[in-house]
């Protein structure tokens, strides 16, 4: 942990969160998501296209392309550009990145986006080719993905803690509850304990409504000064910390924490608040045991009380520990690199009152998650970010 | 059956491959620092030396989680689900991801993990029940025996390709042999006189095949001695008469070449195919089947393969083992048809504008037929006559 104090934030904000409707097949390259995520943010935010002067992109579908080809498919001529391909955890990341630029002067308008297509075969592509130990040591083991990887992990964590599938189930079956009134979601029929328990076997012990659905789409959002959103009449949320940490406890024999339990106490302190002040909390949640995991490691609970967290709280807009808000991963869709968005977009929408669908009440704190790629065993990539409304 | 994945792998990789083809796990260790590291890596991921060697492991381990898949992104795995899968911590340091065998009980427990060609030939690692330590080490190969998907994943690709040809030392025969040979396989040729080749893939055998009982002699010392996958009966001698001169002798003569010389040499490979659930049996007939002057004895022993091959077709089908059957029209450069047919001949002149190509076949159009009806990927054609005739089958009328 770092002694000298990091810098605040200050004065750079988000704004302008879009989210480019998610299918679950496309015909459509990562280009046209990129650039329709890039229409919708300059629409938002009254912009003019040469206004945007950096970029920063998240795919997993772009290849053979890197954020450079993009700058020269939709003619943009920037002076600050980043590519983060960093699945899960790219949008607390593009923010971590995004905000220094603009306090340092680097830049003054950047779109952050993460956009995926969905095409037959690019998901079976993309797990094929995405690691060097992925392609050693995991792709020849069945060919599961990241099913197979989630199952590992859940079936240790239910054995090491005590954690019951009606734990897991209680959190899907919220997060359907929350993402009934999200136009955007692609499960748009509540869930039942019932149809939860009872769906089919994925991957021991993960059944149907435990795994993401791959889908096409993109989210994005706009990373300016304060003054400059004010200017241009946009409402907007303050960073008030975030953490990043990479590759956490590698002597640890199967992944049970991430590196949010590193960095939590640096977070909270750096932000000025504490685990009360917190109106919501979006996690990244392809899979419910790692929402589990994030809800423990960011110190709502002690490691491995998860499960008996999850049966003391409610955990709809209106519950008594609001979580993924829009329905999260798990009943909106998985976008591709966009998933790592999701959250950061519904946080910016729950607290500056643009909320699509359900509303948490008064919302003025959110902290956002991030976790991504399964190089081997586990995810190496953790991050949030503590968001600050303009009730706050 | 589809083949295990073979994505890309690293080069570095190949260290476990290379290993697991010698029956040993090997894992990368660390010359400077000791770490033992999994998956490979270009540096020790400790002391980031380069000094790496690939050193054997005893593999012991604890399964400390565990999965059945229900679905893949892999056909081969798709086509053995349920499909399990562990998570095993080696007591030398490193986690891998492995295949469990079915003795493996449930998480957790001891495991000891080995390594093994899967059949797309790359090194994968197995977790095998570990007890107490008192029993002692089952081979490898018999604990593969007793889980039929890692059976599956590990035996080798490709059926044993060995072919046993009949008449192998000319004509269609040779043609025969060779293609077979051009096609990677073991020849084992049955005739009068060997077949000449330099290939170290031929076995020739001199025998007269209207021997019945030294031709079932030699019938079963081959199939012992060989792992034959296929068999191409293709020997045959005319014997032509007008029906005024047929003698009994003739058609005892001819049923043996013909008919007791398929009957025993199936009989033999049969044990071996039936066991591997794989083989192809092609005879060759003739279009003479469907009638020809002066071939009484000859067409009816010919006849009588036909009968055979939709018999066999029936009981065999099941256990993977195809029959079929060839029906050749008039093929040049045969000593059987030359011995009949005088080159430069008006007769041979005859023949030819009677055929519908123009031409007489050659050696190698019957070979081609018998190839395609030989491949492992013609295991849905069965019972079936394929006339390779030029069209001489066809009965039409000259206008």
């Amino acid at each position: 942990m770092s002694a000298t104090r990091r810098a605040a934030y200050e004065d750079a904000v988000l704004t302008v969160p879009v989210t480019i409707p998610y299918v679950r097949y496309s015909t459509h390259g990562a280009h046209w998501f990129i650039a329709s995520a890039l229409r919708a943010l300059l629409q938002g935010g009254r912009l003019g296209k040469s206004e945007l002067d950096g970029l920063c992109v998240s795919s997993f579908t772009l290849a053979p392309d890197t954020a450079v080809g993009v700058t020269q498919h939709l003619g943009l001529s920037l002076r600050w550009l980043d590519h983060i391909p960093m699945g899960g955890a790219a949008a607390i990341v593009a923010v971590r990145r995004a905000l220094r630029a603009v306090q340092a002067g680097d830049a003054t308008i950047i779109a952050c986006v993460g956009a995926d297509t969905h095409q037959v075969g690019t998901f079976r592509a993309t797990l094929g080719s995405f690691s060097q130990f992925a392609q050693d040591a995991v792709y020849p083991y069945g060919a599961g993905g990241p099913n197979a990887s989630f199952a590992f992990l859940t079936d240790y964590y239910m054995r090491a803690y005590g954690a019951r599938r009606e734990d897991f189930g209680k959190l899907c079956i919220a997060q359907r509850e929350n993402a009934l009134g999200f136009a955007h979601a692609l499960f748009k029929k509540p869930l039942t304990m019932e149809q939860y328990l009872g769906a089919r076997l994925v991957a021991d012990p993960l059944r149907l409504f435990d795994c993401v659905m791959p889908c096409a789409g993109a989210e994005a959002f706009l990373v300016m000064s304060r003054r400059r959103a004010e200017d241009l009449g946009l409402a907007s949320v303050r960073v008030l910390s975030t953490l990043e940490r990479h590759n956490s406890f590698p002597e640890d024999p199967i992944q049970m924490r991430g590196g949010w339990a590193l960095e939590r106490a640096e977070l909270f302190a750096h932000a000025g608040v504490s685990h009360e002040d917190i109106d919501f909390l979006q996690t990244y949640d392809d899979y419910p045991v790692i929402s589990a995991m994030q809800i423990e490691d960011l110190g709502f609970c002690g490691k491995g009380e998860a499960p008996q967290f999850i049966r003391a709280h409610t955990f709809t807009t209106q519950g008594t520990f609001p979580l993924n808000t829009s329905g999260g991963q798990l009943s909106v869709g998985q976008a591709g690199a966009a998933g790592g968005y999701l959250g950061t977009t519904e946080a910016i929408r729950q607290l500056t009152g643009a909320t699509l669908g359900a509303v948490v009440p008064d919302a003025r704190i959110a902290l956002v998650s991030g976790f991504g790629m399964i190089n081997y065993d586990r995810g190496l990539c953790c991050g949030a970010a503590i968001l600050a409304g303009p009730r706050a | 059956m589809s083949e295990p994945p073979v994505p890309p792998r690293s080069a570095i990789a190949l260290g476990l491959t290379a290993a697991a083809a010698q029956g040993r796990l090997e894992l990368q260790v660390c010359e400077a620092c000791g770490a033992v590291q999994y998956p490979p890596r270009e540096a020790c991921h400790r002391c980031l030396s380069s000094r790496l060697q690939w050193r054997p492991q005893a593999g012991a381990g604890e399964l400390i989680s565990q999965t059945i898949l229900h679905h893949s992104h892999e056909a081969f795995f798709r086509e053995h689900l349920p499909w399990r899968l562990g998570m095993v911590h080696l007591d030398c340091g490193p986690t891998v991801i492995a295949h469990l065998h079915g003795g493996v009980p449930p998480a957790p427990c001891r495991v000891r993990i080995t390594a093994a060609l899967d059949r797309a030939g790359q090194g994968v690692l197995i977790a095998l029940a570990q007890g107490d330590g008192s029993q002692g080490d089952d081979s490898q190969g018999a604990s593969m025996t007793a889980d039929e998907n890692l059976r599956e994943l590990t035996a080798p690709a490709e059926h044993p390709k060995v072919a046993l040809v009949t008449g192998g030392s000319s004509g269609i025969g040779a043609a025969t042999c060779r293609a077979f040979l051009a096609a990677g396989y073991q020849v084992v040729c049955l005739a009068r006189e060997p077949f000449e080749s330099p290939a170290a893939r031929v076995h020739s055998v001199e025998i007269d095949l209207s021997d019945a009982a030294a031709t079932r002699e030699a019938a079963a010392e081959l199939a012992r001695r060989f792992p034959i996958t296929t068999v191409v009966h293709n020997a045959g001698a005319i014997r032509e008469k007008p029906i005024e001169e047929v003698t009994l002798e003739d058609l005892a003569a001819l049923t043996n070449l013909h008919v007791a010389t398929a009957i025993s040499l199936v009989q033999s490979a049969l044990p071996a195919m039936q066991e591997r659930r794989y083989g192809r049996i092609v005879l060759v007939a003739s279009r003479a089947v469907l009638g020809l002057a002066r071939r009484t004895v000859y067409s009816a022993t010919k006849a009588a393969l036909l009968g055979l091959t939709r018999t066999w077709a029936l009981e065999l089908g099941g256990h993977g083992i195809t029959v079929n059957a060839i029906a050749p029209g008039p093929i040049e450069a045969t000593r059987m048809f030359h011995e009949l047919i005088p080159a430069d001949s008006p007769k041979l002149a005859r023949i030819v504008a009677s055929i519908p190509v123009g031409r007489l076949g050659r050696p190698e159009d019957v070979a081609r037929a018998v190839m395609f009806l030989a491949a492992p990927e013609a295991g849905f054609i069965t019972g079936q006559t394929l006339y390779v005739c030029g069209g001489t089958s066809v009965g039409s009328i000259a206008y």
